[in-house]
């Protein structure tokens, strides 16, 4: 996936708790993941934001929270704008 | 039929692809020809194999879709998902307006304390420990039952044998109906004294925690180390119900996402999972006795994670991913948690009833034509090497048919005197550990299909006596007794 | 209107009949079949109260089966709105039309066998905008839609406000909000029904 001009996009994995950011992209091969975020509403161009790392992912994306483990996580990059 | 399907405009090259593709459609599929290229663009699968199955210009289609393809560096079912959510998105911005939030603040609160690991945790221990053990197991299995239990003994059970009595002649007949094994005097009686009261608690406690939201929450604090037995948090659910009714649990194990998970839940469930009427018995076999009750959770405790880990080694499958969605804390309003029981309790009696009056059936069958007692002579070598009174036998193979009955017939056994110190634990773990009862099999054969069942089973029986030895070994060696 | 196609969904079936004949006979017929139980399809994802609303639709006359060849349970109902008969059908989860899971694809096909006259979208108020898609999906594969938005009381919790009217022009289809558990909105939500179904 062509990462072009844009600011660099990290994962969800990689980012600090209270870090907010606009989903980019995923990056897995795993299209059944993805099409199952997607249909959860996790999709590019929505805002998003760490609430969470331990013992389980917590994230908000738009107004829902959401709990998901270290795999997923890795797979969703995030391009980052604010944080605590 | 709407008249306005352009609603959504996607990217120029989705749109021309769209177009050519709708031309070249011959079938019906039910859908709109839109909808049908749009999904086909997207990569659906089922749509995919009926075009290359019916349509004639199914490659042209398929040409069609990989030319597309190109001009994106994403895949087409993201574009078309983005333009879409996009879409929606504006729409939502010029009909949703949000004002200030205000009680937001104590909802929030008291979401942190659930899912921060410093809190979340105590609290989840204290919610079971309240919900399950407190409330099912002493109220619903302690005092509702011997309330019921009592009134049947006093009242019912006397009546209805004297009755039987003199209506029928035949002993062996008037034993089907009453007396010690019969439908009403125990199958019935079983069913309205024991199961009632403990699967209703049960049942109630879950609408609760269902509906206040705070199961997602449990889920999120337990999926790390679900995952080293092969399950996800959301397991959680099937687990927990399992404490209630290992049938329904077992049925409910179908939400889980892979197979994999589904066999393991179903297998942890068979063989570490006690019910609510076996548990609610068993605290009361053991409640007596601390050490022994520790020994006996300890002990559950280690098979449930040894068996999970080891056979999550062994079964191959791709791992359980964990995605879930955390809805707001709410206090439960009463009718729907009233309404969620009933619906609950009215699904066990007319599916499970049913199979325990069948168990009354079978035992009194067994009883007649000695088929059972040879059985029972057949186990009591077991017993014997697992250091427990070959009166035990008859329990275990009671334990099958019901599970409670099982754990009853061990309570008599405990008050006649004849189980005693550290065997009344090795009795409570290989009992817990042996075969689901027959509601639960059954369910395991509809669920997991025979060839799951029959291999869970077979190693369940063995296993669960193994452990039984193994734990009077140690205890024998320790000296300890109790 | 194609009388012979009545048959099952005809409640007038099985019932005895005067014979009428020729003219008045077929006549006779199409008004029958014009009175064939309807049906409305609840659809949306998990979590909105679709539920809620079916229950609320159906009260206590509901078989629950499995749909057939899976191991998916698909409720049904049957509600009556000013004296005509429907029967309601909840499907289970959906999040989009591109199914992921076993049920999504349940809730496809049923979507697309029993060719409901009515198809409810049950979303959640509060995250409108991430459920819209499957609405716009539905629209886009031809399916005669409403939209439900459901939890308005949580909604105002939050202290957000819905412009109905609005969002009716911009989709061009009937909105209409309500509170299913606090069976808020359920009447307005049979008018509408009963409307559409009608014109």
């Amino acid at each position: 996936m062509a990462a072009s001009t844009k600011p660099l996009a990290i994962s969800l994995y990689n980012m600090k708790t209270g870090e907010k950011g606009i989903v980019a992209y995923f990056k897995t091969k795993d299209e059944a993941i993805i099409k199952k975020l997607m249909a959860m509403g996790v999709i590019p161009g929505l805002p998003i934001a760490l609430e969470q790392r331990f013992p389980s992912f917590i994230i908000k994306v738009g107004r829902t929270r959401a709990a998901l483990d270290q795999n997923i996580a890795k797979a969703i990059y995030v391009r980052l704008t604010a944080s605590k | 039929m709407n008249m306005l399907i352009n609603r959504v405009r996607y990217p120029e090259q989705i749109e021309k692809a769209v177009k050519e593709i709708e031309k070249l459609l011959t079938v019906d599929y039910k859908l709109s020809k839109r909808s049908v290229a749009l999904l086909l663009l997207q990569n659906d699968e089922a749509l995919l194999e009926e075009i290359r199955k019916k349509e004639p210009n199914s490659q042209k289609i398929f040409e069609v879709i990989e030319e597309t393809q190109k001009h994106f560096s994403e895949p087409l079912s993201f574009v078309i998902a983005t333009a879409r959510q996009e879409a929606a998105f504006k729409v939502e911005q010029e009909t949703l307006k949000e004002k200030g939030s205000e009680k937001l603040t104590i909802t929030e609160f008291l979401h942190k304390l659930t899912v921060n690991p410093l809190t979340g945790i105590p609290i989840m221990v204290l919610v079971l420990y309240f919900g399950i053990y407190k409330f099912v197991g002493v109220f619903g299995a302690g005092t509702l039952v011997d309330l019921i239990e009592t009134f049947f003994e006093n009242n019912v059970n006397p009546v209805v044998n004297q009755v039987t009595a003199q209506v029928i002649p035949w002993k062996f007949l008037q034993d089907l109906i009453a007396n010690d094994y019969g439908i009403i005097t125990l199958g019935i009686r079983y069913a309205v004294a024991i199961v009632l009261p403990v699967v209703t608690t049960f049942f109630l406690m879950f609408s609760i925690l269902e509906d206040s939201g705070y199961l997602p929450r449990l889920s999120l604090l337990v999926d790390r180390a679900f995952k080293a037995i092969g399950l996800s948090g959301r397991a959680v659910i099937p687990m927990v119900l399992g404490f209630g009714c290992d049938t329904m649990a077992t049925m409910v194990t179908r939400t889980l996402e892979t197979n994999r998970e589904r066999i393991i839940a179903t297998l942890l469930l068979a063989l570490a999972i006690p019910c609510s009427a076996q548990l609610g018995v068993i605290l009361g076999l053991l409640s007596n006795n601390p050490g022994a009750l520790l020994v006996w959770v300890g002990f559950m405790l280690l098979v449930f994670l040894l068996v999970g880990f080891l056979t999550a080694q062994i079964l191959p499958g791709k791992r359980a991913a964990f995605y879930m969605e955390i809805p707001p804390l709410r206090i439960p309003k009463l009718k729907n948690i009233l309404t969620k029981t009933y619906v609950r309790m009215k699904w066990y009696f007319i599916e499970i009833l049913p199979l325990f009056i069948l168990a009354s059936v079978l035992i009194w069958i067994g009883k007649l034509t000695g088929l059972f007692d040879l059985i029972v002579r057949g186990l009591e070598p077991i017993m014997l090497w697992l250091g427990l009174p070959k009166e035990a036998a008859q329990v275990f193979i009671f334990g099958f048919f019901r599970r409670d009955y099982g754990a009853a017939g061990m309570f008599d056994l405990y008050q006649k005197g004849i189980l005693v110190g550290k065997q009344l634990v090795v009795a409570a773990v290989t009992l817990t550990l042996f075969i689901p009862c027959i509601a639960q099999f059954s369910m395991m054969l509809k669920e997991r299909g025979l060839k799951v069942t029959l291999a869970i089973t077979a190693f369940i029986l063995p296993f669960a006596f193994l452990m039984g030895y193994l734990l009077n070994l140690l205890l024998t060696a320790l000296g300890v007794n109790f | 209107m194609d009388c012979h196609n009545c048959n099952r969904s005809c409640h007038h079936a099985g019932q005895g009949h005067r014979r009428r004949f020729g003219f008045f006979w077929q006549k006779a017929q199409k008004e029958r079949c014009e009175e064939r139980l309807l049906k409305i399809a609840l659809v949306g994802s998990p979590n909105v109260g679709k539920s809620m609303l079916f229950n609320a639709l159906t009260g206590a006359y509901v078989t629950v089966s499995n749909y057939p060849g899976t191991t998916v349970e698909v409720s049904r109902g049957k509600t009556i709105i000013h004296g005509r008969e429907y029967e309601v059908i909840d499907t289970p989860g959906m999040y989009s039309l591109l199914p992921i899971t076993e049920e999504e694809k349940v809730s496809r096909d049923l979507l697309l066998e029993e060719k409901p006259d009515l198809v409810i979208h049950v979303v959640d108020a509060k995250n409108l905008g991430r459920m819209l898609p499957l609405t716009y999906q539905l629209i886009e594969a031809g399916l005669p839609v409403l939209l439900a938005i459901n939890m308005m009381d949580e909604a105002e919790q939050l202290g957000l406000e819905i412009d109905r009217e609005k969002l009716e022009k911009e989709l061009g289809i009937p909105v209409v909000t309500m509170a299913a558990a606090q069976h808020q909105g359920i009447r307005e939500l049979k008018e509408r029904i009963n409307e559409y179904v009608n014109k």
